[in-house]
């Protein structure tokens, strides 16, 4: 019983001690507020001024009042200025872009950068990372090359996508080596930070279309896809039967965006014996791939007891040729109240 | 010894050793939940999500509102809903067969005509009247279904059978999202590459007092009303430490109704929702689980602690007691459905614990309290109570829970800070000393209540049964 | 020229502002959607600069709202994230007249708005 009453004791205690420290830290936040107000006008204010300032002579210097410098020794202050120099530079382009950067060597953020990056702790290097891409630094560069294999996720994420902010698609040589996976989302980053940069005639997408690695392969397809790289066809055709359900899903999308008539025959034959997913994604292909002569091979796989499948099918058939709609549409019984239906939508949706 | 002092006793060491299970498990909760949230936060620094609005690559989401009566906002919140951040996105409500003008208004307003539409049957429902689309072109992604009445399940299997895109988020049209809420719920699906993600979690917090204009929150306000801000306090705690918890160790169990995505493919495959049940959206969790656990497919059920949907929340005691008399008979249901998965080491994580949890702490824990009151006041009546052993027992149990409180707001201050002011944070803790005494035990009360209503109606459904009926409740 | 921008990332914000105050135009700053169109209703002005992803009303929003109001006559000119072509187009057919991508460059801005203030005179 002492016991008992011990620990209720020690759990008021528990819960004075948090909601204390609640208080206290929200009536500092509070008390800072004019102060913060004060620091966020002055980033702003600097910031401005290197994005409008009138000359861009690499060594030209920003007049920088001692107050400024003297401040750049405070954490969260020199966080709040490189964080609004971060989102100019992200936002901004041209000669404007370039005074973001000046001011940011100028300033010596960099050294805190490289800090960051040797930190021991994941988060801070990943937003040293992320940093030193922005800013277009092309320091430290072996150290990020080798997190791009890193254990933590978010670490070599962001190692990557530094190394392509960097190097644009020449930086893309870390697939070579990375033996982790790549998530869906970080594929879709990648690509992202592609657009971004210059699009040159880039190699080696048919080393990794080869890759170990599951996921690069599948990056490797979309790269093919994105850039219109036909002269891969044979390449990525091969994963059309590929024992991979994801990669094979993935070639068949390729196909559809290259709209590679090549494929056709290949696509038909496999369709039987896909399973029903990529069934779907073949059936969208066709879309775009078949003509007129492939349509009584389309009707003939009508024959599915998948109504989505039979939906995209004929709004294939509807694609290549309204007409033969019409006439399919006579084909069939009344009794036949679902195909019938499928082909009124599909009616209604190319008209409209 | 006599009798009676061995019942006084077995009560009193039954209830401590309960109380003392009870209280380890919301320690190992909060503890558990605060490295996951860390993980989550500064992950979502380094998002941007941005990119994910308008990337054909996002996945498709197929976001299903049923509507039932709502016709005094719905032209609002349908509007809200359009304005979500999210380009790879149908919007299918479904108006399930209201009896005012919801769907006239609908019609007038959005420019629907009646298109021809193969409803593909996958889950059986009540009939689909038509299927309604937009001559406007900024009004494309919207498409209206007209069924007949069926309840909320039905139209949401309706939903189902029409959704076209790769995942399904589930709301109610009354909520109000974030912006953002999809980008931010659909990104776990993009983040796994050995499991399958079935379904994502969102937070629900509450909108009482909340500035709110035209179907968008502009400002978020503490409540003023006792029972809203006790709620708000609660949706903290089960929100914030424990779905989080739940989530890291891929045991979650409930995703709200209010607020959820799911995996088209295996939600059609697992059945759909039940509509025999009261508790539909903890159901078919449970389910898709079930049915990934028994075909030994890797799968993860995910969570998203960010503030991204808002509800009004009961602020009467009659709303707030049938919305927990119905959510204790669904919890109820579900666990008997799948009373199988119960310490059954076939379902891993989901049988051995999350069950378990959700039999001992969910369902018994008002029955335990509520006859330990009982059996409390019958011995003092007797004049055998223990009173010093019962004090401290209700010392330890009420100062722990103000100590769960007080963490949950702690957490809730360190990370998203919904409420700013000291004066808040302080009525909160307020709240959560005071809501022992009359939150709780009203809670309490009406969970027995659900149970009562439960065992009342199973007799009626039982002889239906018997005769080959199946038993359908309304709500 | 009067124009309105809304945007909700202040710094960029104040970038444009300042770039089109130098050119000597009359500038209105709004940090969300909902704050521009009471702007835009409130002082008409002769041309409009959005954002897209906005808290409370999308650019698009804007772009509908207006377009169909009895003031569609002010020209729009769209900011947008790279790669969000999709969303551009679907500007366009609501209405829009430019868009600008970001990562901008504020001089290129200042042109496009001169052929604006040059169209209108």
């Amino acid at each position: 019983m002492k016991y008992l009453a011990f620990f209720a004791f020690a759990f008021f205690i528990i819960s004075f001690l948090l909601i204390s420290y609640v208080m206290i830290r929200l009536t500092i936040r509070h008390s800072r507020r004019v102060k913060l107000m004060k620091w966020k006008k002055m980033c702003d204010l600097l910031v401005r001024t290197a994005i409008l300032a009138e000359t861009h002579q690499i060594n030209d210097e920003f007049k920088l009042t001692p107050r400024v410098k003297m401040m750049l020794s405070n954490g969260y202050f020199r966080r709040l200025l490189t964080d609004k120099l971060l989102v100019a530079k992200k936002n901004i382009l041209g000669h404007s872009a370039d005074g973001v950067t000046r001011l940011y060597l100028q300033l010596g953020l960099e050294k805190y950068a490289v800090a960051k990056l040797r930190s021991r702790y994941w988060n801070l290097k990943a937003s040293a990372m992320q940093e030193i891409g922005l800013m277009g630094l092309t320091i430290q560069l072996p150290q990020i090359y080798r997190y791009t294999n890193n254990k933590k996720e978010l670490v070599r994420d962001e190692a990557q996508l530094t190394i392509i902010k960097l190097f644009g698609f020449d930086g893309l040589r870390f697939l070579d080596i990375i033996s982790y996976q790549l998530t869906g989302w970080q594929q879709i980053r990648l690509l992202h930070e592609l657009s971004l940069v210059e699009s040159e005639n880039f190699s080696a997408i048919d080393k990794w279309l080869q890759s170990e690695n599951k996921s690069v392969v599948i990056f490797a397809i979309k790269l093919a896809a994105t850039y219109r790289r036909f002269e891969l066809y044979n390449d990525v055709a091969l994963h059309l039967e590929n024992i991979d359900e994801e990669i094979r899903l993935e070639a068949i999308t390729c196909m559809k965006k290259w709209e590679a008539a090549d494929a056709k025959e290949l696509l038909m034959n496999l369709f039987p014996q896909e399973i029903p997913k990529n069934q779907l994604a073949i059936a969208t292909a066709f879309q775009t791939i078949c003509t007129n002569v492939d349509i009584p091979k389309l009707i003939s796989f009508l024959d599915t007891e998948n109504n989505r499948l039979k939906y995209l099918l004929i709004k294939a058939i509807a694609c290549i040729d309204v007409e033969t709609i019409k006439v399919l549409k006579n084909s069939f019984s009344p009794a036949e109240t679902d195909v019938l239906m499928i082909i009124n939508q599909v009616e209604g949706e190319i008209i409209k | 010894m006599s009798w009676q002092s061995i019942l006084g006793d077995l009560l009193s060491y039954g209830l401590l050793a309960y109380s003392v299970i009870l209280v380890s498990f919301y320690i190992f909760i909060a503890l558990y939940s605060i490295g996951e949230l860390r993980t989550y936060i500064y992950k979502n620094k380094f998002t941007d999500y941005r990119i994910l609005a308008s990337t054909e690559q996002a996945p498709g989401i197929s976001m299903l509102a049923p509507a039932y009566n709502e016709g005094a906002n719905i032209v609002e919140n349908v509007r809200s809903l359009l304005s979500i951040h999210y380009a790879n996105l149908e919007l299918i409500i479904i108006n399930d067969g209201s009896k005012d003008d919801s769907l006239a208004k609908l019609i007038e307003v959005y420019d629907l005509y009646k298109v021809d539409y193969f409803v593909n049957q996958q889950i059986a429902t009540k009939a689909v009247r038509g299927v309604y689309k937009s001559r406007k072109a900024i009004y494309r992604k919207l498409i209206v279904v007209d069924k007949e009445n069926g309840g909320k399940a039905d139209a949401l299997n309706v939903g189902l059978n029409i959704a076209q895109k790769d995942y399904l988020v589930c709301i109610d049209v009354d909520c109000v999202l974030v912006q953002d809420a999809l980008l931010k719920l659909a990104k776990p699906f993009l983040e796994y590459n050995k499991k399958k993600v079935i379904a994502t979690g969102g937070v629900v917090r509450i909108a009482n007092d909340c500035e709110i204009k035209n179907g968008k929150l502009i400002k978020v306000n503490l409540p003023s009303g006792f029972l809203p801000l006790a709620q708000t306090l609660e949706y903290i705690r089960s929100f914030l430490l424990g779905r989080m918890a739940w989530s890291r160790l891929n045991g979650l169990l409930l995703i709200s109704g209010a607020f959820g995505a799911f995996d088209r493919d295996i939600a059609i495959k697992a059945g759909g929702y039940d509509h025999n049940t009261v508790g539909e959206d903890m159901e078919l969790v449970v389910r898709m689980r079930r049915y990934m656990e028994e075909r030994n497919l890797p799968y993860v059920v995910s969570f998203i602690p960010d503030p991204l949907c808002w509800t009004e929340a009961p602020s009467t005691f009659k709303i707030l007691g049938r919305q927990r008399n119905r959510w204790t008979r669904g919890t109820i249901e579900t666990l008997k459905i799948h009373k199988k998965m119960f310490f059954n080491r076939k379902y891993h994580i989901l049988g051995m614990i999350s069950y378990p949890y959700w039999f001992f702490f969910e369902f018994l824990s008002p029955i335990i309290e509520f006859f330990g009151f009982i059996g409390f006041v019958i011995f003092s009546l007797l004049g055998l109570t223990d009173y010093k052993f019962f004090v401290s027992l209700f010392a330890l149990v009420f100062s722990f829970g103000f100590l769960y409180s007080s963490f949950a707001i702690f957490m809730e201050v360190l990370t998203y800070n919904q409420y700013k002011r000291r004066r808040d944070i302080l009525r909160l803790v307020l709240t959560a000393f005071g809501e022992a005494f009359i939150f709780h035990p009203f809670i309490v009360w009406s969970a027995i209540k659900g149970n009562i209503d439960l065992l009342r109606n199973k007799s009626a459904w039982g002889e239906m049964t018997r005769i080959g009926l199946g038993g359908k409740k309304k709500k | 020229m009067k124009i309105v921008i809304a945007e909700d990332d202040e710094l960029i914000r104040k970038t444009i502002q300042l770039r089109l105050l130098k050119d000597g135009h009359e500038v209105v700053c709004c940090e969300n959607g909902l704050v521009a169109l009471e702007q835009i209703e409130k002082i008409r002005p002769q041309l409009i600069i959005s954002d897209i992803m906005m808290p409370y009303v999308t650019g698009l929003e804007i772009v509908g709202t207006v377009k169909q109001s009895y003031t569609p006559e002010i020209p729009i000119i769209i900011l947008s994230g790279m790669g969000q072509e999709e969303i551009v187009l679907e500007a366009f057919q609501l209405g829009a007249d430019d868009f600008i991508t970001k990562p901008f460059s504020p001089n290129e801005l200042s042109l496009r708005v001169k052929r604006f203030s040059q169209r209108q005179k």
